[in-house]
């Protein structure tokens, strides 16, 4: 409680400051005056007993400033004061001023981006309702090694959604990418089929229009979309008439029914999902997408329930367990040894198998930058040191005169924590600048492999939050050792010394040179610290195909119909869409492959391959998916593995 | 001993005691602390006057002592201070300490 009151007593002399300063000249006054009385009471005469008065008081003016050292806000006042001496510090020397800010800046600014992404991707939480109810449901891949919680088939989300006592509500999605015929020509964008239970279950509404009825789940039920706040604003000009139009995509029309809720940008995290289709969108998704909503086989979906109430996490794993039991006795075939696994809200960010490789992938990234920063620090500390040098006869005479090594030294670190305020500020904004090119790096990438470009990444409260608390750290780091050393040289030996000899003596000297030699050697640990893991981080993204999780797919009919109307069923590099990149070519050989072996099924599907891979980390993630899924058969749209390695 | 000599020698910390004593008899403003401090010491300990005022707003600060403004008994309006229950044990504590140092002053002058 006691401190409670010091902070509050101290906040109330800070904003009553001139309110504490008329009191105290009143009561001083008042002093003054009873002083005067009673001297002119015992035959002073007027003029007289007032200067007496005010000379056994000590004076009014040094009294009030002996109160106000008496009282809170002193550390305010002292605080305001360090930071204009340390401004007029730094304005005396601009050219350092410049450096160490711009230095600053960089290494700031590397972290804010790097975090900023790492914030949207694995820290940001869900912009659902009550997220903590959310649940993701998996199925486990395909046997053949270990399983993992991969994806779900369709007629199995049926079945979890009978467990009503467990789940209030069970939502099946499937991301996938599909050419929009805008009107400004044709583009790639980024959709996901859903069921009518998606919004309820995230528990989020429509911004504008509605969402789908239940009845839109019904094959047959017509093409309907939602289109995401953030495509809606960005690329269709925020249009409010935009609901009931009808876009052209792959060729077919669908209808737009509502805008997403602001903020939500679908369930790929940052990258942006353009469009919200209906589970059912047989004229966009084709045939085949339909059929595939009654087989088993086909592991298209991701699952999110959310628990009923009072259900926990356990016991929805234990009726998901039962649920497992009676899909291998009535499938032996296809689901025998198939698990299904329930993760509690938070326990994915991705997906289950994407997050493990996200987290190793963010820790190194935000390492390396933080390194970057340590090396602006370590020469930071170097360029103070230096200055304190020349700055000696200053500290010198301000230690003659009085002022305590404490005071010195936090003169010094106010001036390095100003430094890292003025570079966190300018490395906010060139955070801010470099990210703006993100999209502009992963839309290319990502449409290579037929997918949409979006991404939203902003500087929120967190971002600066955390920019800000590396600023501080930053500023005290490289302003501590050089605050406390300039501090602590001896005022009368420099004074002296300086009155022989303008030049630091020997051991100031070796001690420069010291630092120069520990500079070196620190930045080459660093510079090698850092090409390493840049290297390793090359190594992830180099990572055997067969290394990766064998459960990360979501099939997707990768051949435009339109083609197939056509008859080309021939996996030819694709020049007439969007994005026909090299790297484009790389996959449609490897689909090549696929396709000359490629057993499927049913007769009239045969041409179709069904490739696989989510666009979800960019391009040559999706490609290693993809070769992955190539080798351990998942690429034909059912049945047996077209490819052995 | 003189009054001056009295006054040079008033040892550090026990400025907060005498005005927490004049306190306990009720509230008083700045100006009437000193002479009832004066009054009680029988003329002998004249508070310096420019140390006076520190030591009250340390005093409230410390939440010893809080303040009010009210109209003195020559009708002026003045800054009143009264002791807290705080400042209360404040004054029992430093009391107590006080009756034991001066104790061992006294032995320890008297010893031969």
């Amino acid at each position: 409680m006691r401190w409670i009151r010091w902070i509050g007593r101290r906040l109330w002399i800070l904003f009553q400051k001139e309110e504490a300063e008329a009191e105290l000249a009143e009561e001083v006054a008042f002093h003054v005056e009873m002083e005067t009385a009673e001297l002119v009471g015992r035959g002073w005469d007027r003029p007289q007993a007032r200067r007496e008065a005010l000379r056994r008081l000590g004076g009014v003016e040094p009294t009030k400033e002996w109160v106000r050292e008496q009282r809170g806000g002193r550390l305010v006042d002292d605080v305001i004061q360090d930071v204009r001496h340390a401004m007029r510090g730094l304005r005396r020397s601009p050219g350092f001023t410049l450096s160490a800010v711009m230095v600053l800046a960089l290494g700031i600014g590397a972290n804010a981006a790097v975090f900023t992404v790492v914030n949207a991707i694995l820290l940001k939480p869900a912009p659902y309702a009550d997220p903590s109810r959310v649940v993701h449901v998996y199925q486990d891949s395909d046997g053949g090694g270990s399983r993992v919680p991969a994806s779900s088939s369709f007629p199995a989300t049926r079945d979890m959604a009978t467990y009503t006592d467990m789940f209030s509500g069970v939502a099946a999605m499937s991301p996938s990418t599909l050419t929009w015929e805008a009107d400004d020509g044709p583009r790639q964008v980024l959709v996901e089929y859903v069921t009518a239970s998606y919004f309820p279950v995230l528990g989020i509404q429509p911004s504008l229009g509605r969402w789908f009825e239940p009845t839109a789940d019904a094959v047959g039920a017509g093409d309907f979309a939602v289109v995401s706040h953030r495509t809606w604003r960005t690329q269709l000009g925020a249009d409010p008439d935009v609901i009931g139009r009808a876009f052209r995509m792959e060729g077919q029309l669908v209808t737009v029914i509502g805008v997403g809720p602001e903020g939500f940008n679908g369930a790929g995290g940052p990258l942006v999902t353009d469009f919200w289709l209906s589970i059912s969108s047989v004229g966009v998704g084709g045939p085949f997408r339909i059929a595939n909503l009654e087989r088993r086989e086909d592991h298209w979906y991701d699952v999110r329930a959310r628990l009923a109430p009072g259900v926990s996490v356990a016991q929805a794993q234990g009726a998901m367990d039962t649920l497992a039991t009676r899909l291998a006795a009535e499938y032996p075939n296809l689901n025998r040894g198939r698990g299904i696994t329930v993760f509690g809200a938070g326990e994915v960010r991705v997906h289950p198998a994407v997050d493990g490789v996200l987290l190793p992938v963010a820790v190194a990234l935000l390492g390396i930058v933080g390194l970057v920063l340590v090396l602006a620090c370590a020469n930071l500390a170097n360029l103070l040191i230096v200055r304190g040098f020349f700055r000696g006869h200053e500290v010198a005479v301000r230690r003659a005169l009085g002022a305590s090594r404490s005071r010195v030294a936090r003169l010094f670190l106010s001036e390095s924590i100003l430094l890292s305020l003025m570079g966190g500020g300018v490395g906010i904004l060139l955070g801010w600048w470099v990210l703006r090119f993100v999209p502009l790096v992963v839309g290319p990438a990502a449409a290579a492999f037929g997918g949409a470009g979006d991404v939203a990444l902003s500087i929120d409260r967190t971002v600066l939050l955390y920019t800000l608390a590396i600023t501080l750290v930053t500023g005290t780091l490289f302003g501590l050792a050089p605050a406390l050393r300039t501090a602590r040289s001896d005022a009368a030996g420099v004074l002296r010394a300086e009155g022989r000899n303008a030049s630091p003596g020997r051991r100031a000297t070796l001690l420069r040179n010291t630092l120069v030699v520990v500079q070196l050697a620190a930045c080459l640990v660093l510079v090698v610290g850092a090409s390493l893991l840049t290297q390793s981080l090359a190594n992830v993204q180099r990572a055997d195909p067969v290394s990766m999780p064998t459960g990360w797919r979501t099939c997707d009919d990768f051949w435009p119909r339109r083609r197939l109307a056509r008859g080309a069923g021939g996996p030819t590099t694709r020049a007439d869409g969007p994005g026909g990149h090299a790297a484009r070519r790389d996959c449609g050989r490897l689909r090549h492959a696929t396709a000359g072996n490629a057993r499927t099924e049913h007769d009239d599907e045969r041409r179709r391959i069904h490739a696989a891979f989510r666009l979800r980390l960019g391009g040559a993630a999706a490609c290693l998916g993809e070769r992955r899924l190539l080798r351990h058969g998942r690429c034909t749209g059912h049945g047996r593995p077209g490819v052995r390695p | 001993m003189t009054k001056a000599k009295a006054k040079s020698d008033l040892l550090q910390g026990t400025l907060d005691l005498l005005i927490l004593k004049a306190l306990t008899l009720g509230p008083l403003h700045g100006w009437g602390i000193s002479k009832r401090i004066r009054g009680m010491s029988r003329g002998v300990l004249e508070v310096n006057q420019g140390s006076l005022y520190p030591a009250l707003h340390r005093l409230e600060d410390r939440g010893f002592v809080q303040t009010a403004w009210g109209v003195s008994d020559e009708g002026r309006r003045a800054k009143f201070y009264t002791l807290t229950s705080r400042g209360r044990r404040q004054f029992t504590n430093e009391q107590d300490r006080w009756n034991v140092f001066a104790v061992a002053v006294r032995h320890t002058l008297r010893a031969s």
